[in-house]
């Protein structure tokens, strides 16, 4: 009779605890189906505040003093000639400026480098692969 | 399951709060990752494959608060109940923690590769190996008498390898560092792992100390007819304890409560005016065939008092029904002799199943405590010497309707015995129309 009490205790919590963690697989499914449609990377804030807030802090990532790697090896100038790279190469920054540094950089403004690599950091990229 | 449902609906409020406080304290590690997602990585069945492998860890930490033999919320159920939901529990948290990564692998077969010698990591390691330490605890306490572990190992075993599988699996989870890397879920399990550490070492450390303070001595060793002997305590320094009758004691003889030598028995005597204890012990495991061995004055540290086996909680019954078989008397001693003190009046009745006359320990005492009180004491023999009178062979529903009074079904039935006896006991009285709630038993034999 006890045992059979603690038996039907334990199934029931056991139950609840697959019940519970079905319902947090289905809350976050939600929560992620909701996210799947949006463009605006800051929409990912109110879903992942820390994670947003911590790509928000790469935005101070400027204190690199060996930024500019030309003026750091002025060889690469005139070995580069020619080559885009030889306009401006600079050192990687946070990922906040993943996009920008691609988009800003004098090989893209001047020269028309392609900068392709910016198309799978953008928010877009998703819809981009499904076309 | 009629029965079985009034005794849940007499316990619902106490089984809900029980289970309430169990989900409150399992549940934070879940919500907290609704608060805080983490970008998914392959879709709805990952993520539960993801959530049991998280539940089932915080199951696993929970065992250690379930077994520490914390009173509070062991007081409704009785400690047995809190062990065989232990045991239980056991079950569906394998099922979980299985799930887990097989869920991972169907949804996502390319993590296979993961498996291959050549690229096994720490992350992967040490899941797997908490995993095996987990079934290793579970085959060497659902089989430890097959396999042949004395008590004393299987308990020291049972702790070291329960310790190393959460650590394990706390390991499985630092390293893989993905769902729980936002700071407030490493802080929460963080949290959740120091008051686990701090439990460990009240219930091995600071317990143990509080009984050192308190140390009994064997102030007698008698030997009772079917090798049973009775041992009596008294404290040494200190008051004792206050109890109720039919309650049992962790107790640890010859050894340090440090040692986690300790067993389990029922107090065999009434509340004493000096404070002393009786056990009486029947040789049966490889602790108790020693038990005749106790020199007096022995030491001993005592660890009580646990259950709810005990008329005190049933005060309003218009009496009691006791049936003990063979050492499975030691607590109706208890509770025979609280109510002689008492000078209980009401009717009562006592059913005392052992294999011959000459086996039952302390007869005269039983004799004695029928005088006291209105007692109707029934041997059952089930080998009667040729010139017996009394019952004989196993209690049937007939022999308990010849002896019970006519309000039987009102009376409170307190069982005591080998497991067989008390299944088949407990299945006559439920035929006669008891109600499953007027039914109590203590379990003691659970690995």
């Amino acid at each position: 009779m006890r045992e059979q009490l603690a038996r039907l205790i334990a199934l029931t919590t056991g139950l609840l605890m697959i019940a519970a963690v079905l319902l947090f697989a289905w809350v976050q499914h939600q929560q992620r189906q909701q996210m799947a449609d949006t463009l605006d990377p800051m929409d990912w804030a109110t879903l992942y505040p820390l994670h947003v807030a911590s790509f928000m802090q790469g935005a101070e990532d400027l204190a690199d003093t060996n930024y500019d790697r030309l003026a750091a090896n002025p060889f690469r100038q005139r070995a580069w000639a020619g080559n885009a790279f030889a306009l401006e190469y600079n050192a990687p920054r946070s990922h906040y400026y993943s996009q920008i540094d691609q988009q800003q950089s004098r090989r893209t403004l001047e020269r028309n480098q392609p900068a392709s690599c910016v198309h799978c950091h953008a928010a877009e990229a998703p819809g981009l692969v499904e076309l | 399951m009629r029965d079985l449902m009034a005794m849940v609906n007499k316990q619902k409020y106490q089984a809900w709060f029980w289970l309430g406080s169990y989900l409150i304290l399992v549940l934070p590690p879940l919500l907290l990752m609704l608060a805080i997602p983490t970008p998914a990585k392959a879709g709805f069945w990952w993520d539960v494959g993801i959530g049991l492998g998280f539940s089932g860890l915080i199951m696993l930490m929970m065992q250690f608060f379930i077994t520490s033999r914390l009173k509070i919320p062991a007081a409704p159920f009785g400690m047995d109940v809190i062990y065989y939901f232990h045991r239980y529990l056991a079950y569906t948290m394998l099922f979980i923690l299985l799930s887990h990564p097989l869920l991972l692998l169907a949804g996502n077969p390319a993590i296979l590769a993961e498996f291959g010698l050549q690229s096994l990591s720490w992350a992967i390691l040490s899941g797997a190996g908490s995993l095996l330490l987990i079934l290793l605890v579970m085959v060497s306490s659902i089989w430890r008498k097959q396999i042949g572990i004395a008590y004393d190992k299987w308990r020291l075993m049972h702790l070291l390898l329960s310790v190393g599988a959460v650590a394990l699996a706390f390991l499985h989870m630092w390293a893989i560092d993905y769902y729980s890397a936002a700071p407030p879920i490493k802080w929460l399990w963080i949290v959740i792992a120091g008051c686990l550490t701090v439990l460990v070492l009240q219930v091995r450390l600071l317990r143990p100390w509080r009984l050192m303070r308190k140390p009994w001595k064997v102030t007698s060793v008698t030997q009772e007819r079917g090798d049973c002997w009775t041992l009596t305590l008294t404290p040494d320094g200190h008051t004792g304890l206050t109890f109720r009758a039919g309650q049992f004691a962790w107790l640890s003889l010859r050894s340090s409560p440090f040692a986690m030598k300790e067993h389990p028995f029922s107090i065999a005597s009434a509340p004493a005016t000096d404070g002393s204890l009786q056990f009486t012990i029947k040789e049966l495991g490889d602790f108790t065939r020693c038990i005749g061995n106790t020199q007096i004055g022995t030491t001993a540290y005592v660890d009580a008092p646990y259950g709810i086996f005990s008329t005190d909680l049933h005060p309003e019954a218009p009496g009691y029904v006791f049936i003990g078989g063979g050492i499975g008397i030691a607590p109706i001693f208890s509770l025979l002799q609280t109510l002689a003190q008492c000078e209980d009046k009401r009717p009562h009745v006592l059913f005392a199943a052992h294999s011959h006359w000459d086996r039952i320990p302390r007869r005269e005492e039983l004799v004695s405590i029928a005088t006291q009180m209105n007692l109707k004491t029934v041997p059952v023999l089930e080998e009667p010497p040729a010139d017996w009178q009394g019952e004989s062979g196993y209690i049937t529903s007939d022999m308990l309707l010849h002896y019970l009074p006519e309000q039987y079904k009102d009376y409170e039935y307190f069982l005591c015995g080998p497991d067989v006896m008390l299944k088949a006991v407990k299945r006559q009285l439920t035929q006669l129309g008891v109600p499953r709630s007027h039914i109590h038993s203590e379990l003691f034999d659970m690995v």
